[in-house]
């Protein structure tokens, strides 16, 4: 299979390759399969996206879903309509935004997630607010549901938190969390109600 | 249809978020059985009861011993593998006059997992009613000709009586026939779930050697 490479400006229909590496402004008008997908400069993609490697340090809008093995997201990812994320494990220190579901066995996040669900086995989110994010209207991350068998949060404002073992730090704003393990919570934390069969840890 | 909430699953099976997310994501637990439903603390996901939980104890007992793309092909496909009697008998909830009867009313030695199914689950019925299993043996025969031809078995399976006889009703779907008040619904389940039931158990019988080798508990 081929590598599919854009430098300047370019509209694909879409299709199977090995590797796509956008460095200069991308357009695909259907679906794509690749091994890695590499994107440095900007790319629309009005299909879906499966990839084992998904590199984007640039920006990226999807219009369908995406699945892949690994996700690494620098610049701005964003998915649009009621579609899903998928993957192994995704690394954000960017901005991941879907109107959709996020689904990982591992999720870690020193960049700005907006979703209205992540779940998986593992999240970590800890959104700092950024100036940059600041200016982006992205200080903290916005997630309607967070379910996971572990959850540490940092400035993220959730309906609700569903997890076992569950760390809600600073700048967080919750309004429903249940916890089936241990559960700890930041004083400079706002958590609405809690329930569950927790251990409180300090 | 009844319903489980996705706690009141995770605390029956033991299975924790991680795992039912990624089998989720494998397809192993259909994304049309997340069922969301509002409730005061927003939305809350629920699942059609027994399908979700046979579905989980098939996973359970094949995750150890096959990887999980192994069991999302074992149990979204419609194979028609055969069984003889000694290794029907040795399924475990299989009544032991099933298999012989089985024989008996298709005139073959050798049957599938859905003639197992209907068959198990109809005189398993007659056995909690107090009733003779002969009392449904012409209607198991016409039911396992119409099964041996259709290709498919995502069904609700439906025994009900009226005007004094048993019938049973296949219909597609997750949801259970609704009748007016002069049927009697005796017993209904989804066969596809109960085939994937009796054939997880036959792979965890004759797969206890291949998890000896590999062990896959992380999923």
């Amino acid at each position: 299979m081929e590598t599919l490479r854009i430098d300047g400006i370019r509209t694909i229909d879409g299709g199977e390759y090995d590797r796509v590496q956008v460095d200069g402004i991308g357009k695909c008008r259907g679906n794509i399969k690749t091994r890695t997908i590499d994107i440095d400069g900007m790319f629309r993609c009005e299909g879906s996206v499966e990839a084992e490697q998904f590199d984007c340090d640039g920006t990226v809008k999807i219009s369908g879903n995406v699945r892949a093995g690994r996700i690494d997201i620098d610049g701005i990812m964003t998915v649009t309509g009621g579609t899903k994320i998928e993957s192994g494990e995704i690394y954000c220190d960017g901005i991941i935004r879907i109107n959709g579901e996020i689904s990982a066995d591992r999720i870690e996040a020193d960049g700005c997630i907006s979703a209205c669900e992540i779940v998986g086995e593992y999240i970590r989110i800890h959104s700092h607010g950024h100036w940059l994010m600041s200016f982006l209207g992205f200080a903290r991350s916005k997630i309607d549901l967070i379910e996971a068998t572990g959850i540490e949060l940092r400035g993220v404002v959730a309906g609700t938190v569903n997890g076992r073992n569950i760390v809600i730090g600073p700048g967080c704003k919750i309004e429903n969390l249940d916890c089936s393990g241990k559960l700890r919570v930041s004083p400079k934390a706002q958590v609405g109600t809690i329930s569950g069969n927790f251990t409180k840890e300090d | 249809m009844e319903l489980i909430s996705k706690k009141e699953l995770l605390a029956q099976t033991g299975i924790s978020y991680g795992q039912l997310y990624r089998w989720k994501r494998e397809r192993l637990i259909p994304e049309e059985w997340f069922i969301k439903q509002s409730s005061y603390t927003g939305q809350e996901t629920f699942f059609p009861r027994q399908q979700v939980i046979d579905r989980v104890q098939a996973i359970m007992r094949m995750k150890d011993s096959h990887s999980l793309e192994e069991v999302a092909e074992f149990l979204n496909t419609q194979d028609r593998f055969e069984i003889d009697v000694e290794s029907a008998l040795a399924i475990e909830g299989v009544q032991r006059r099933v298999p012989q009867l089985i024989c008996t009313l298709t005139g073959r030695d050798r049957f599938t997992p859905a003639e197992l199914a209907l068959v198990n689950e109809i005189c398993r019925y007659a056995d909690c009613s107090g009733l003779p299993c002969d009392v449904f043996s012409e209607l198991l025969s016409e039911m396992l000709r119409l099964l041996a031809s259709n290709a498919v078995y995502d069904l609700i399976c439906t025994l009900f009586r009226h005007s004094g006889g048993y019938h049973i009703v296949f219909t597609k779907g997750a949801t259970a026939p609704v009748f007016d008040r002069g049927v009697e619904v005796c017993l209904s389940f989804a066969l596809g779930e109960r085939i994937n039931f009796y054939k997880a158990r036959l792979v965890a019988i004759g797969g206890q050697e291949k998890g000896d080798q590999h062990g896959n508990s992380e999923n």
